[in-house]
């Protein structure tokens, strides 16, 4: 790939990352706290590749130039060869064949390619950042939904115990330990050796059906002392999915969390017994309360819900929780 | 005389009548691009449909996911390269790193500390000290250290890891040491001959601003190239290998540890990241997860796709292996000597 054509790959690229942030549609791959990180980045890669552009040209045309002017005057010389060819030939300009790969290699356009060492003009690699580009430009892959579910799923009673420690960590609220991933001792379980259900305090909820994360959800249904989800209903966002593993009917209503972008994606889901109201990967605002003791180790922790109403919703602007 | 490469195809076609030979047309890179992206809209719509097959779906998401977060890591990366090639004289290395191999590289690595970013970036930084005059040894320890023991880096873990305070001093430990330690070997079984020939610098008469762009342009170009292959490899084991393998391995000390180094080098996260997903893996014992940890920053799919292409493939067939040994080992003794048998 010569210089031109990787300047204006790369400004391709640094604009089009500059385009899904300010469109928002980057929080289907990454946390939105990523924005300045891409629109610096993208910044950097249009200043550069359109660099890279204007310099590339101004070289090729002055090369040009030059490569015009030694053949003119090789004209001059066939043409006037009476006059003496010598006197013909203008003085800044190189005594080369112009037909010459090498001539050219001299010139600046080249010189400003290989500045740094290794040949890029020959390398193959380049081409591989039109993949992206492409599948970004023409495809704009969804943020990952009830597919990545089932494939992803794992305990939840672990995954999602360590993250409210963490949030929590420090408070008195922690009354099952001092936070952190303490309670993790590897056995995969959510109760303690001796068999009893660990237990923490959560803030209480407010107002009507109040909105709560999924992740939230599963913490407070698995670990609450209080039992709060499982009298006061609360609103969750998420989508529609197939049922998860240990549960033959019914489907679930799913988030996935990622704590920097969609490859490190995991799904917290609850379980609604019944026929699902609408196809999978709809999203839904659903009112819900928990059903004691459903999550165990057998569903990985994926508590059953009563679902009171479910109202289709547009995608969220983050789809994904953290 | 034939046209040689694709740049002078380009320059061939605009020649002129003059030049009888090089009539004979090839196409040059701008008209490959153009044809490539004339082809993908045209053939959008069964792309598209394609790409919608869920599994399908689901990787292309990933995919762009690990490309899109890597990106601005990789720029910051070839801005601090290009500076040092446009900016910094070869002799400011010579005078900062001692002469002495056996004390360059545990500097290097202790020099990784301070550049804040993942480990795409280190990779053509390394390449461009090595340009610079610095000893390859410890070139590659400074490439091994920086996106281990970085302060960002640590500063993740230390919030991934609330009530495991040691887990940020165990990794700094054996981060720093694993680069100390290959950088070491390195110094006595590296063969030059193992790396990509290269022409040395001549940017003499050429203004620091040429150079700058020049180098950026090419260093981004090539090392995005290869994120790209390892981003596919990483995409393609997340939605195949299911996430519930973790679960059944449970917590054998042995099998957890070869689990997470495995892990660590499929997987291929950004180095910021990956304290977060080690603390989720809730059956892994914390040996374990140091491991993952420290293999993960040192070598993964996708660093050793952006070696082989940066550095060459006879480099990174051996390079490779030998850090995952080294990060493996010394990962676990620091473990041992942190927390001792579970």
């Amino acid at each position: 790939m010569n210089t031109e054509t990787q300047s204006i790959v790369v400004a391709l690229l640094g604009g089009l990352l500059v385009s899904i942030t300010l469109s928002g549609r980057f929080t289907s791959y990454v946390k939105p706290g990523f924005a300045p990180l891409l629109l610096i980045g993208g910044g950097i890669l249009v200043a550069v590749g359109v660099g890279s552009l204007i310099l590339a040209i101004t070289a090729d045309v002055k090369a040009d130039r030059t490569r015009k002017l030694a053949a003119s005057a090789a004209v001059a010389e066939q043409a006037a060869p009476v006059a003496g060819g010598a006197e013909a030939t203008p003085t800044d300009v190189p005594p080369v064949h112009v037909d010459d790969h090498d001539a050219h290699a001299s010139g600046d356009a080249h010189a400003a390619g290989d500045a740094h060492g290794h040949d890029h003009s020959t390398s193959k690699a380049p081409w591989l950042i039109l993949v992206p580009v492409l599948v970004l430009l023409l495809v704009a892959p969804p943020a990952l939904g009830a597919d990545a579910v089932a494939r992803n799923a794992s305990s939840q009673g672990l995954a999602g115990y360590d993250v409210v420690s963490r949030e929590q960590s420090g408070s008195q609220d922690a009354s099952g330990g001092g936070g952190g991933y303490k309670f993790n001792d590897g056995s995969g379980s959510a109760t303690d050796s001796s068999g009893s259900r660990r237990t923490m305090h959560f803030p209480a909820l407010e107002g009507t059906n109040p909105s709560v994360t999924i992740k939230d959800f599963v913490l407070r249904a698995l670990y609450d002392a209080d039992n709060s989800v499982q009298d006061t209903p609360v609103t969750v966002t998420g989508f529609i999915a197939p049922a998860g593993e240990g549960y033959t009917d019914g489907y679930t209503i799913a988030r996935m969390v990622i704590s920097c972008c969609a490859a490190d994606a995991n799904p917290m889901q609850l379980h609604v017994a019944g026929d699902p109201p609408f196809p999978d990967n709809t999203w839904v605002d659903a009112v819900v309360t928990v059903v004691a003791d459903t999550a165990t180790l057998d569903n990985g922790y994926v508590p059953t819900v009563t679902l009171t109403t479910a109202t289709t919703v547009g995608q969220p602007d983050d789809p994904y929780e953290h | 005389m034939t046209v040689r490469d694709t740049e002078t195809g380009v320059e061939a076609s605009l020649g002129g009548p003059l030049l009888p030979d090089q009539k004979k047309y090839r196409p040059g890179s701008l008209e490959i691009f153009g044809a490539v992206l004339l082809l993908a809209i045209v053939f959008r719509g069964p792309l598209e449909s394609l790409l919608g097959h869920p599994v399908l779906q689901s990787w292309s998401t990933v995919f762009v996911a690990i490309c899109v977060q890597a990106t601005p890591f990789l720029v910051l990366g070839v801005v601090v390269s290009g500076a040092i090639a446009a900016f910094v004289p070869a002799s400011v290395f010579t005078r900062i790193l001692p002469a002495n191999a056996t004390l360059a590289v545990p500097v290097a690595s202790v020099c990784g500390a301070a550049l804040p970013g993942c480990e795409c970036g280190s990779v053509p930084i390394s390449n461009r000290l090595i340009e610079r005059g610095v000893r390859p040894s410890a070139s590659l320890a400074f490439m091994l250290s920086a996106p281990a023991v970085n302060p960002i880096v640590l500063i993740a873990t230390a919030v991934a890891f609330t009530s495991e305070p040691n887990m940020v001093w165990a990794r700094l430990i054996a981060g720093l040491l694993t680069a100390v330690i290959v950088g070491w070997i390195w110094e006595r079984i590296g063969r030059p001959e193992w790396m990509k020939p290269r022409v040395p610098v001549s940017a003499d008469g050429q203004s620091g601003w040429r150079v700058f762009l020049s180098t950026m342009l090419g260093d981004f170009t090539q090392a995005a190239g290869f994120l790209v292959i390892g981003a596919a490899a990483a995409a393609t084991f997340k939605t195949i290998v299911p996430a519930h393998i973790m679960e059944s391995i449970g917590s054998s000390l042995f099998l957890s540890i070869a689990l997470m180094a495995g892990l660590a080098f499929i997987l291929a996260l950004c180095s910021e990241a990956d304290a977060f997903v080690a603390a989720a893996f809730s059956t892994i014992p914390v040996i374990g997860k140091l491991v993952f940890l420290t293999v993960g920053p040192a070598v993964d799919v996708k660093l050793f796709a952006m070696q082989a292409g940066i550095f060459g493939r006879k480099f990174a067939v051996r390079f490779a292996p030998l850090t995952f040994v080294v990060a493996v080992l010394v990962a676990t003794g620091v473990g041992l000597a942190f927390w001792g048998w579970q």
